[in-house]
């Protein structure tokens, strides 16, 4: 149960963290790209729609930056956002589920204990 | 000072940090949908965001000299790390000047005080420590990453320039593409049309993809062994505990 508890506290810290860098990114490209591209990022939530599209690689490509600083921002973004936010996401999924295996593992050996005592 | 301690209860309470922690959302939404007014020509609402640009000046103001009040040591609150962050976030909009209207994204950084909450510092920790295991790893990683980057860029120069001038012309606008393709994120705003350029961006693909996604794998080898290790530590605790 306490294990339990704290993959979900892990996963919201992780959501929290996730959604103010997303914003604060967004909020980035909006800057660099409101002037160039004012139908596609203009609107905050425009913006973040492209964001999300680029963090978690999909790309549909119906808009991309046009200007250098926005560029820039989107690459940094791009690589440092997808990888180490998809890395966070693995790892925390992944280390739990090898914890879940182990307990079953301990649960299983301990009846097998009862049932030989 | 008796009444001091009761001031800090509140301000330190539940109550008061979620009224915050809802103060702070809701500009955020005002921010997001002030966004889309900007584009109208004459805006009919535009006092209306002014108004509540200040009112939330006001509210921060309030909150941070009721914050520095309370502090015993006002000093050691105001450069420490959430202090700074609270004045960051006041300091913009006291200039209503346009260009540093902008600087108001600084507000969002208090959702961070969210983390000040019990019962998200050790998660963070632990994060934090998974990170710093593997901080060598990652750097060397991010240096391989980067001379790979340059690497695909000068080859696809190479292979484009001259079909696609306007793409390919340059190493820096090869680079926007390598770093597009290696991501695996794909706009398709620019793409190789020459046959060696398809090849070459073929390779580069199934080759690049592994090195990047290496962290990831890291990262969860990390997390898991600060967690085996730490329970490790609470087993060894609970058995002297009991031997003792």
């Amino acid at each position: 149960m306490k294990n339990k508890a704290e993959i979900i506290k892990k996963l919201l810290a992780f959501i929290v963290l996730l959604s103010v860098l997303v914003f604060l990114a967004a909020c980035g490209i909006h800057f660099f790209e409101k002037e160039a591209q004012p139908e596609a990022f203009g609107f905050l939530l425009d913006a973040m729609r492209f964001t999300l599209l680029t963090l978690t690689t999909i790309g549909y490509g119906d808009v991309y930056p046009i200007t250098a600083g926005g560029k820039l921002l989107t690459a940094f973004v791009g690589v440092s956002g997808s990888l180490i936010g998809i890395a966070f996401f693995v790892a925390i999924v992944s280390g739990s589920l090898t914890l879940i295996k182990k307990i079953r593992i301990i649960l299983t050996k301990t009846q097998m204990g009862q049932r030989r005592g | 000072m008796d009444r001091k301690e009761r001031l800090r209860a509140i301000v330190n309470g539940g109550i008061f940090s979620g009224l915050i922690q809802f103060l702070i959302l809701a500009s955020a939404v005002v921010f997001v949908i002030e966004s889309d007014r900007q584009q109208l020509e004459v805006d009919p609402y535009a006092t209306h965001f002014i108004v509540l640009d200040v009112a939330f000046l006001v509210l921060f103001s309030i909150e941070y000299t009721l914050r520095v009040y309370i502090e015993p040591k006002k000093l050691d609150f105001v450069f420490s790390f959430y202090g700074l962050i609270d004045l960051i976030a006041i300091l913009p909009s006291l200039f209503l000047v346009p260009g540093f209207r902008v600087l108001r994204i600084l507000r969002f950084l208090r959702i961070f005080r969210v983390f000040k909450a019990t019962r998200f510092i050790l998660a963070v920790d632990r994060l934090g420590a998974a990170l710093r295991e593997i901080q060598q790893e990652l750097l060397a990683l991010v240096i391989l990453s980067l001379m790979f980057v340059y690497l695909a860029a000068c080859g696809i120069h190479f292979f484009e320039r001259e079909a696609q001038p306007e793409a390919f012309g340059s190493i820096l606008d090869s680079m926007w593409w390598s770093v597009v393709t290696l991501t695996t994120i794909g706009y398709g705003d620019v793409y190789p049309t020459t046959p060696g350029g398809r090849l070459f961006t073929a390779l580069v693909a199934l080759v690049g993809v592994g090195l990047i996604a290496i962290p990831s794998g890291l990262l969860a080898s990390a997390l898991t062994e600060a967690r085996v290790e730490r329970e490790k530590s609470e087993e060894g605790e609970r058995e002297n505990e009991e031997q003792g």
